[in-house]
């Protein structure tokens, strides 16, 4: 890839990201199993305290 | 000594500002903070002193059970998209925020996003803290030495130039003392926090407190409801600007993800809550004027100093980062200007608000609304360019690269189309309710403000791209295009659709 005007810092850092394999590479994606459990529990959450809380 | 290489100096004598502020990409070793540490840095970002305005502000619409269950779902909904958006993208490449931010508004976009929130939303939370610092000292005095100079705003004025002053030297001598500072403040500020819990109900019973009216009752209930709901969504929006760079230090996605939404969420939670208990049963929104009524005078006394000295430090970091980022932003012209000078400047248009305690401080809620006005659909924007449009699939090499030549040059550096939704988020929420005279429109009682303007830029912004920016090869859209992967935890390449 080209690296166009870019400091050799930033090229090396690119090249050890950039290798999947390699153990500097990018994170993984969060697990979808973390954000249902996140929206789901939220739901609930929204839910119990608009029931026990709503101004009668 | 040029701003740059001040600003540099200093990031560099703390590994976290070092890393935090950086241009490159973090490596994976210099990604320090597992689940606890960040965690911990949530918990002491939370709990600080605008939590207990946030209480305040809350307790002028509803009373402690509202306030609970407002407090909850507002900051519930907001800590959940900001954990999304800026949070993951930033914690998955490693990248400063507004690097990251290019693939969405473009280089040259993304520069004037950053500009837009260091001016206007950094300045004003860096006065907004003034303030508060001038009101506690100013009710200090008032204790020792008597009567409730607080009436006299140019007290409360005088205090908080003094404070900007300060604020300003440190800057300029060294702001790194800030960071040794802040590991004892936020552990005191957890002690406070309870310490006014404990107090409150030595004076006051639950029965007695669910029966206490709110400080500014309304008679459509259900309008105060939300107008509360509202004020947390916007108060849990309002950390955009903040938690992204925090989350680039993380070493795992999960430890990305799970503090914000545990520690930012409860931890603000927590603390809002107990302002508006404190709030309601004192009869006043403004913090500063709970302490000695609360605890007495030593105890008073103690809390409001050091409420003083954590919103030095507070306003230290608001205008660090205020400042870089302009520093970044501008390019050439501000990095070889003097760190003194550039420091200052900043500090110019903080002094003029904490000049007008009531424009921002007495206006609290209407304060967090402008501020929500942008930073909401800047969020929706991103959590649907991020996680729909390029399924969490970025190039990080053409994040870095010119705009001539990146996938993410779009229109000479702008994607004008992303600025169009964001105009069209701007409006929505304008027209739901008004950021001037905090004016709720007829539908705003079904539906808030905060979230459907997030709900409108991201529809805007998703129907545009698909259906002009991708037609016309711009932005990096096509699913074809390779980006950049990571290996997966069983060692296996991810797929980048």
């Amino acid at each position: 890839m080209p690296d166009d005007g870019l400091d050799s810092e930033l090229v090396r850092r690119l090249r050890l990201l950039e290798e999947p394999a390699g153990s500097e590479s990018i994170l993984p994606p969060l697990p979808a199993r973390d954000l249902w459990i996140a929206i789901v529990s939220l739901a609930v959450i929204v839910v119990v305290m608009t029931v026990w809380g709503y101004p009668g | 000594m040029t701003a740059e290489r001040h600003s540099d100096e200093m990031a560099a004598e703390h590994s976290n500002y070092e890393s935090e502020r950086s241009y490159y990409p973090l490596l994976k070793h210099e990604r320090v903070w597992d689940f606890r540490k960040y965690t911990g840095v949530n918990v002491s970002m939370a709990i600080a002193t605008w939590a207990f305005m946030q209480g305040g502000a809350v307790a002028m619409y509803v009373g402690a059970e509202a306030a609970i269950a407002s407090i909850v779902i507002g900051y519930g909904i907001s800590a959940l998209l900001v954990s999304l958006a800026p949070c993951l993208p930033i914690a998955r490449y490693g990248t400063e925020q507004y690097v990251t931010l290019r693939s969405v508004f473009g280089p040259v976009g993304s520069r004037i996003v950053m500009l837009l929130i260091a001016v206007f939303v950094l300045t004003a939370w860096t006065a907004l803290l003034s303030i508060m610092f001038g009101r506690a000292l100013t009710n200090v005095m008032s204790e020792i030495f008597g009567g409730d100079l607080t009436s006299a705003d140019y007290i409360v004025t005088i205090f908080s130039l003094a404070a900007v002053v300060g604020a300003w030297f440190v800057l300029v001598k060294g702001a790194r003392v800030v960071a040794r500072f802040q590991s004892v403040i936020a552990p005191v500020l957890v002690v406070v926090t309870l310490a006014m819990l404990g107090l409150i109900f030595t004076q006051t019973s639950w029965a007695e407190l669910t029966a206490v009216e709110p400080l500014a009752p309304m008679e459509d209930k259900h309008l105060a409801f939300m107008l509360a709901v509202e004020l947390n969504v916007a108060g849990g929006f309002a950390w955009w600007p903040v938690f992204g760079n925090l989350a680039r230090l993380t070493d795992k996605p999960r430890a990305a993800f799970w503090p914000n939404a545990l520690g930012l969420f409860l931890a603000s939670v927590v603390a809002a809550i107990v302002g508006a208990f404190a709030a309601l049963t004192l009869g006043s929104d403004d913090p500063t004027v709970w302490m000695i009524p609360l605890g007495g005078a030593a105890f008073g006394v103690f809390a409001l100093m050091f409420i003083a000295l954590a919103n030095v430090t507070s306003m230290v970091t608001q205008a660090f980062s205020g400042i870089t980022a302009i520093i970044s932003g501008s390019g050439s012209k501000l990095k070889n200007a003097p760190w003194a000078l550039v420091t200052a400047a900043f500090m110019v248009p903080v002094g003029l608000i904490a000049c007008l305690p009531g424009l921002v401080y007495d206006n609290y809620g209407r304060f967090l609304s402008w501020e929500a006005t942008v930073v909401a659909p800047l969020c929706g924007i991103q959590l649907v360019d991020f996680f729909v449009l390029r399924r969490q699939g970025i190039s990080l090499r053409d994040l870095y690269l010119p705009a001539r030549t990146s996938r993410y040059g779009y229109w000479g550096g702008i994607n004008v189309v992303a600025f169009v939704a964001l105009a069209a988020g701007i409006a929505t929420y304008t027209m739901l309710l008004h950021p001037v005279t905090y004016e709720p429109s007829a539908l705003f009682s079904y539906i808030g403000a905060s979230l459907p303007s997030a709900a409108v830029a991201a529809t805007v912004h998703y129907l545009a791209t698909r259906l002009l920016v991708q037609r016309l090869g711009l932005g990096g859209y096509d699913p074809s295009l390779p980006v950049t992967k990571a290996k997966s935890p069983v060692g296996q390449t991810e797929n980048s659709s």
